[in-house]
C-alpha cells in the first residue's frame, strides 16, 4: 500500500493533516519529520488535536488501496 | 497505524538567525514574499513598504498591502532578533475584519508553499488544489503520495 499525506489548509491558516497507509507508529515519526522541515522553512505548526484512526478505518483504507491496485491494466 | 492531526500555525523565520545570518537569507523569506504577492493579486492590493495609521502617519514595514479600498493597509514586519513575523494595522474605525482577512490569506499562502516544499523534500509526489467555498472561503488541499 502506498503512503499518503493529505493536508487541508483552511482560510484561517489552520492545518489538518491526514496520514494514510503508514505501518505501525511510523505516521507519528513522519508527522514529526514534516513538522521539523516546516519549522526550518518558518512555519511553526502547533498541534491542537491528534486523532488516531480506528482499526476499521485503516482496514477500509487498505481495502480501497487494494481495489485501486486491482484496477490497474493487467499484463498479458 | 495512521492518524489525523490538526495544527495552529505561526510564522517565525528563525533558521538563518540561528546560523548567525541575516533574516533576509532565511529559506522562508522568499516564500513569505511570494505569499504576500499572491495575496495582493487575490485581493487587488498593492505591495509596498509602509502603512498609515489613523492620523495618516507612515509606519515602515518589510512589506505592506494597501489599495484604494484599504488605504491604511496591513504591514508585515519580521523581527530581526527573533524572526517572528508580525502583522501591523491600525484597525481603529472598523478595519479589523479586513486586516484579519489579509493576514489569514498571507498565512494560508505561506503554509501552502511550505507544505508543498516540505513534502517534496521528503520525496513525495505532490499535487495542490485550491477549493472555493462561499462560506469558508479558499481552502488549499495538498496531497503527497510516496
Amino acid at each position: 500500500m502506498s503512503r499518503e499525506v493529505r493536508v487541508d489548509i483552511g482560510s484561517d491558516g489552520k492545518i489538518k493533516v491526514e496520514f494514510l497507509g503508514f505501518p505501525g507508529d511510523s505516521c507519528f515519526d513522519e508527522a514529526e519529520t514534516l513538522a521539523g522541515i516546516l519549522k526550518e522553512l518558518g512555519l511553526w505548526a502547533v498541534p491542537v488535536e491528534v486523532t488516531p484512526k480506528t482499526s476499521e478505518e485503516i482496514a477500509r483504507e487498505i481495502a480501497k488501496s487494494e481495489n485501486v491496485e486491482g484496477k490497474k491494466v493487467p499484463h498479458f | 497505524m495512521s492518524h489525523i492531526s490538526s495544527y495552529e500555525t505561526d510564522i517565525v523565520l528563525q533558521t538563518a538567525i540561528a546560523d548567525g545570518r541575516q533574516v533576509e537569507e532565511d529559506p522562508g523569506w522568499e516564500m513569505l514574499q511570494e505569499a504576500i504577492y499572491a495575496c495582493a493579486e487575490e485581493m487587488n492590493l498593492e505591495v509596498g513598504h509602509s502603512i498609515k495609521d489613523y492620523y495618516g502617519r507612515f509606519v515602515y514595514c518589510d512589506w505592506s498591502l494597501s489599495g484604494s479600498s484599504f488605504e491604511r493597509g496591513v504591514g508585515v514586519k519580521v523581527d530581526r532578533k527573533t524572526g517572528k513575523v508580525m502583522f501591523l494595522c491600525d484597525v481603529y474605525g472598523g478595519y479589523e475584519l479586513l486586516a484579519r482577512k489579509v493576514r489569514d490569506k498571507i498565512v494560508q499562502n505561506f503554509a501552502a508553499l511550505c507544505v508543498t516544499k516540505a513534502l517534496s523534500a521528503l520525496n513525495y509526489d505532490v499535487e495542490m488544489e485550491e477549493l472555493r467555498d462561499p462560506i469558508e472561503g479558499k481552502k488549499v488541499v495538498i496531497r503527497g503520495v510516496l
